[in-house]
């Protein structure tokens, strides 16, 4: 492929700086522009948000108005909204000390089976720029109760103890987020059963009370003051009109006297399985994978041994409960098989390395039941061709969320949570001819868990994850070379920084896909990406548009797809229980790719094989053969092929 | 940049952070001006940088490193503008510029190549020759690595060249 060259050109250089300095100043401004017309513009949109949420402001205005108006002060600030509130629809609020909880919603009323909009707010307005809060929790979950009925579905979850930074006058925002349980034994578990699984929020008819609550500790550690917070709004569910009922059979039938049919236009109830991501066919280089015999699964491993993906181990619900079973997927007949049963506790955010013989699986965590620090130190080998599995031996120390690759002779884990508020920058490894472990020394980057790792060959490259602490999560990463056992810091353009992502190395580029943002309330996984080429160090973006975003998936590289399987697509639903193939070498047909300009960035011809790899307006990459009537005659790649070929 | 003021600014001071806006309006204007060649846009791409600026004035931490700061957060609105008028590679060079001198052909020819390189690379020689840059404050700007920034500018340059090759 045809790489840029820089070729120095000073007086190219010279005109060049002259046309900018012309361009820059090509305009005439008044003298006084920036008070007569910037400076209004800008000022009357900033004093308007200072007046809606400076505290100091209204004290300051509580302190003219005297003890009289005070009350009434106070008043405004109750009913007064954050930014991002609807407005009109019903709100609450709740305070304390300088930590404001609301919830809005978009209308009073909804009609049974309509999806509704709720969205909570968690803020600082005190007098320091942030303030560092530690949680077992999330900071904010919600809760719905029926007000004359029994219906009761209360949202929370206890997980490990992270810590968040939360700056002043940036409050979190969270849409209504289911994150919860019930009960079998509950009277209305068939109700349950069916509301917790639906990814829409929705109610039957009836008065509800929509709840948010917030616990957190001030500090980090979950050790200090212990706050507790809680807002709620009503909301009135009316019956749908009897024009509007679905057809028979249109809809799941209601276990509970209260839950009335679901408008036909609306998505039907929820069904009791896992999600699905749609697979619309644009592009052509994603194709799906089929669900598996073991269900939906999330923080799962998974490896490639030259012929079948291997999936092991995982949480297969939304309680955090790890399992201990696996599967082997054959792409080549889009088929599974389970495999045999491990001698190891069921786990979860471990990790697992294709030796070439054998599947390494170590670490992770095994859930509530799990040691007290929360972290596994053991692990065990799956040998396929045999289906049998043996023991190895125990590391020097525990690890979570960490990360494994293999060298071609041994296996290095690096990073993860070492206890539930300690993550490491060092590592460890494993030498399966001796059975023995081995100390790695800390590489020059923050310690981290939920990262992604790669072996290109002779280094390891890790890059994202979070760490404990304000920094929280990384867009960075480092390259460790064993031969020397030296580190390098990574630095990233192109990919926004995330956590629970996954990357494989495809012989010349690293592909991280997904993942998250660890911070609570950070909303929906990424469903973008990037390829990293250490020949070079660049970086190409790419977004598998249309697959969404997830998660706690797996990716693994078959040599010539990445297969992503399992994983999240958001924080309240069952796990995924599929997946997809991505080929980034796949041709694309011109013909299907409309008004997409191509940029000038990032672009390759490999003359040789007639191919193109061009960037595109969000950056996809596509590849395409650029002597076929279609692109030749596309509106856009026409004109841009011949300037390539031009080049 | 004054320090005082920056910090009086990030405690939400709203008159010291207008006395910013003075100071360093005109400067973002003229940079965005030239990196989107439209006075219209340049406009409203310095108004919202100022005003999201003013919104996360709390996440500054070095207030040494205002201009780098408030440097990103322009070029972002930059891209920004452009993507919501769905002007990505074309960028009309009569718009907004009434007032332009009238050009000789080879300026014409720099100035059509320029403004058909992508934001990004505009954005880069801008930062390069209109500021006098290094690639070191230009990543700063950027937040991106140096080395990134030299093989960014390189590329800018040699795309430059191939636009005006493909102009004669």
């Amino acid at each position: 492929m045809s790489r840029w060259q820089s070729v120095p050109d000073p007086e190219l250089d010279e005109r060049l700086a002259a046309e900018i300095r012309g361009l820059a100043h090509g305009a005439r401004l008044p003298d006084d522009w920036s008070h007569t017309e910037l400076l209004p513009a800008v000022s009357s949109r900033i004093r308007a948000e200072s007046r809606r949420s400076s505290p100091s402001r209204v004290a300051a205005l509580a302190g003219i108005v005297g003890t009289i108006g005070l009350v009434a002060v106070i008043a405004a600030v109750v009913v007064s909204r954050l930014p991002g509130s609807w407005p009109g629809g019903p709100y609450g609020e709740a305070r304390h000390g300088d930590f404001v909880l609301t919830i809005s919603a978009a209308k009073p009323d909804y009609v049974a089976g309509e999806p509704i909009d709720v969205e909570a707010s968690f803020g600082y307005d005190g007098p320091e720029d942030s303030v560092e809060l530690s949680t077992s929790h999330p900071i904010t979950s919600f809760s719905v109760r029926e007000v004359d009925g029994a219906l009761e579905m209360v949202g929370d979850i206890p997980g490990v103890c992270m810590l968040s930074e939360l700056d002043r006058h940036q409050p979190l925002r969270r849409p209504f987020t289911k994150m919860g349980g019930w009960s079998r034994d509950d009277p209305n578990a068939d109700f349950y059963d069916q509301w917790w699984r639906d990814p829409v929020f929705r109610l039957p008819a009836g008065v509800w009370e929509i709840v948010v609550h917030s616990e957190f500790h001030l500090g980090p550690g979950c050790a200090g003051e212990r706050v507790t917070m809680e807002a709620s709004i009503r909301l009135t569910i009316d019956e749908p009109d009897a024009t509007e009922r679905p057809t028979p059979g249109a809809q799941a039938p209601s276990p509970h006297p209260s839950l009335v049919p679901v408008p036909t236009q609306e998505p039907p109830l929820p069904s009791p399985s896992p999600s699905h991501t749609e697979q619309p066919p644009t592009v052509g280089n994603i194709r799906p994978i089929p669900p598996g015999p073991l269900g939906p699964r999330a923080a799962h491993s998974a490896v490639w041994t030259g012929s079948e993906m291997i999936v092991w181990g995982g949480t297969p619900g939304n309680d955090n409960v790890p399992v201990a079973d696996g599967a082997a997927f054959d792409p080549a007949t889009d088929s599974w098989r389970l495999i045999a049963a491990a001698p190891l506790v069921p786990r979860a955010r471990h990790s697992a390395v294709w030796s070439g013989s054998e599947m390494i699986v170590w670490g992770g965590s095994a859930g509530p039941d799990g040691p007290s620090n929360g972290a596994l130190a053991d692990g065990a080998a799956y040998d396929p061709a045999a289906d049998t599995w043996r023991a190895i031996a125990d590391a020097p120390d525990a690890r979570l969320s960490h990360s494994a690759v293999w060298t071609g002779s041994e296996m290095i884990v690096w990073g993860g949570w070492k206890r539930s508020d300690t993550a490491a920058a060092d590592g460890f490894a494993y030498d399966p001819r001796s059975d023995t472990w081995r100390a790695l020394p800390a590489l020059p980057v923050a310690a981290r868990a939920g990262h992604s790792a790669v072996w290109t060959g002779d280094t390891m490259t890790i890059w994202g994850g979070s760490g404990f602490g304000p920094a929280n999560d990384f867009a960075d990463g480092a390259i460790y070379d064993p031969a020397d056992d030296s580190g390098t810091s990574l630095g990233l353009d192109n990919l926004g920084p995330r956590a629970g992502h996954s990357a494989v190395w495809t012989g010349e580029r690293m592909i991280i896909w997904g993942g998250g943002r660890s911070r609570p309330l950070a909303g929906l996984p990424f469903g973008d990406g990037a390829a990293y080429q250490p020949v070079g160090d660049s970086w190409w973006s790419i977004s598998l548009v249309p697959a969404p975003g997830r998660f706690s998936h797996s990716a693994v590289w078959t040599g010539r797809e990445m297969l992503v399987f399992g994983g999240r697509v958001d924080s309240s639903s069952l796990p995924a229980d599929d997946g997809f193939a991505y080929d980034p070498e796949a041709l694309h047909d011109c013909a299907d790719l409309h008004d997409l300009p191509p940029v000038s960035d990032d672009s390759n011809l490999d003359r040789e094989n007639e191919l193109a790899e061009i960037a595109f307006r969000d950056f996809q990459v596509v590849r395409i053969r650029y002597t076929d009537a279609a692109c030749q005659t596309h509106p856009f790649l026409g004109p841009y092929i011949e300037m390539l070929l031009e080049d | 940049m004054d320090r005082e003021l920056l910090l009086r600014a990030r405690a939400g001071d709203v008159e010291a952070f207008e006395s910013i806006v003075l100071a360093k309006g005109e400067s973002l204007f003229r940079t965005a001006l030239a990196i989107l060649g439209n006075e219209a846009d340049a406009r409203d791409a310095v108004q919202e940088t100022l005003v999201r600026s003013w919104r996360s004035m709390a996440s500054l931490r070095d207030p040494d490193r205002f201009d780098a700061w408030i440097g990103r957060s322009l070029i972002n609105q930059c891209r920004d503008v452009l993507r919501r008028r769905g002007r990505v590679r074309d960028v009309a060079l009569t718009d907004g510029r009434a007032h332009s001198p009238s050009l000789d052909g080879e300026s014409a020819e720099l100035r059509e190549a320029f403004a058909r390189l992508s934001v990004d690379q505009r954005s880069l020689l801008v930062l390069h020759h209109l500021h006098g840059y290094g690639v070191r404050e230009i990543g700063a700007w950027l937040g991106v690595p140096a080395g990134t920034v030299k093989w960014r500018l390189s590329r800018a340059r040699h795309a430059l060249r191939v636009q005006l090759e493909r102009g004669q």
